[in-house]
C-alpha cells in the first residue's frame, strides 16, 4: 500500500445554469458566500495563478496555490491545489506532485450537473472522523452543498465552526 | 477483490424530523424521487417496499434498524432478484440549523451489477431531496445531458 494514490469524485444536480454556476465557482464574492468564507481568485486562462484564500484567523489553512490547466468557461475547470502547504513534514515527503480538482458542468434540462474530482491525493488527506470538516470527504461535501443553496434559493449554508456530528 | 461501497454525505438547511419524514413517507419520496413512494410501517423486521403510483415493486427489503429521526438501515433488492440483496444506511445528524445526512450503499453480493446500476442515482435523488427540502420543489431524476 506505499504511495497509494486516491482520488475524491462527487457529483451535485442543481437548479441552475451552467453560466451562473460557473460565476459562483470562479468568482470570490460568490465563494466567500459559501465556502466558509474561503476567497477563490484565478486567472482564468491555462497557466494562470489559482489561489484559495482563507479567511481571517484561518491563514495556517494556507491558500492551496496552483495553477489554472484547463479552461473552458461554463464547461470544464481543471486547476492544480497544492495540498502540502498544510502537512506535516513527513506526508509532504509522500507527495508526488499537487493534487489536481476538475469541475465538469453538464446541463441537463431545467438543470445542471456539477461532477468534481479532486485527484493524486494521499490516505492522510481523508478524514475518518465525520465530526469536523477536516478531510477532502467531508470537506467537499459541505462546500458544494452550500453552493447548491446558494444558487437554488439565494441563501448559502452557514456552517458555523461545528463539524458533521458535533454535538452542540 | 474489494466490494465496492457507496458513500453520499450533503448537508440541508432541514430538521432531522423533516428529513426522516421525506424519506419515509410516500407523499413526500413521490415529490423529488421520480414519483416513486418508499412505502413501510418502518418498524425492525418490517418490510419496505420503493413502488410506483401502479403500485409496482421496483426495489423491496426489510427495515433492520429504525431509530427515528436518526438512523434507518433497509437491505435493498430488485423483486426479481431476491437474492442479490444490498444494505442502505441512512444517517441524519443535526448541525447548526442544518443536517448532515450521509447514505451509505454496501454489502453488495459478489457479482452483483446493483452497485453500477445505483452508482448515478444516489447523487440525483440526493441532491432532488435537499432542493426539495430547501424550495418546496424536487428536481427532476431522469433528466438526460442536453
Amino acid at each position: 500500500m506505499k504511495n497509494e494514490k486516491l482520488e475524491f469524485v462527487y457529483a451535485t444536480y442543481i437548479r441552475t445554469t451552467p453560466e451562473k454556476l460557473w460565476e459562483a465557482l470562479t468568482n470570490g464574492d460568490f465563494s466567500v458566500k459559501y465556502w466558509m468564507g474561503f476567497r477563490f481568485q484565478a486567472d482564468l486562462r491555462v497557466g494562470g495563478k489559482m489561489n484559495i484564500f482563507p479567511p481571517e484567523g484561518m491563514e495556517h489553512l494556507g491558500d492551496h496555490a496552483g495553477e489554472v490547466l484547463v479552461c473552458e468557461p461554463n464547461r470544464k475547470l481543471v486547476y492544480t491545489w497544492n495540498q502540502a502547504d498544510k502537512d506535516k513534514p513527513e506526508v509532504t515527503k509522500k507527495r508526488q506532485g499537487l493534487s489536481q480538482v476538475t469541475y465538469e458542468i453538464t446541463p441537463m434540462g431545467q438543470q445542471v450537473r456539477l461532477r468534481l474530482i479532486h485527484e493524486n491525493l494521499l490516505p492522510e488527506d481523508v478524514e475518518k472522523d465525520p465530526t469536523t470538516f477536516k478531510g477532502i470527504n467531508n470537506g467537499w461535501p459541505a462546500v458544494i452543498s452550500s453552493l447548491k443553496s446558494l444558487l437554488e434559493n439565494g441563501v448559502a449554508l452557514d456552517f458555523g465552526m461545528k463539524g458533521c456530528g458535533t454535538k452542540a | 477483490m474489494k466490494q465496492p461501497k457507496q458513500v453520499y454525505t450533503l448537508f440541508i438547511r432541514s430538521t432531522p424530523k423533516k428529513t426522516w419524514d421525506a424519506i419515509t413517507k410516500p407523499e413526500f419520496t413521490r415529490q423529488y424521487w421520480g414519483n416513486l413512494a418508499n412505502v413501510s410501517d418502518w418498524k425492525k423486521g418490517s418490510k419496505w417496499e420503493h413502488m410506483t403510483k401502479e403500485n409496482e415493486a421496483w426495489i423491496v427489503g426489510k427495515v433492520t434498524e429504525s431509530a427515528p429521526p436518526n438512523r434507518l438501515v433497509l437491505t435493498w433488492a430488485d423483486p426479481d432478484k431476491l437474492k442479490d440483496e444490498s444494505r442502505v444506511t441512512f444517517e441524519i445528524e443535526p448541525v447548526e440549523d442544518m443536517v448532515c445526512l450521509t447514505v451509505t450503499h454496501d454489502n453488495f453480493k459478489t457479482g452483483s451489477d446493483m452497485a453500477e446500476k445505483v452508482g448515478a442515482g444516489w447523487p440525483k435523488v440526493l441532491s432532488s431531496l435537499k432542493t426539495f427540502l430547501e424550495t418546496g420543489k424536487g428536481l427532476n431524476i431522469f433528466c438526460k445531458a442536453s
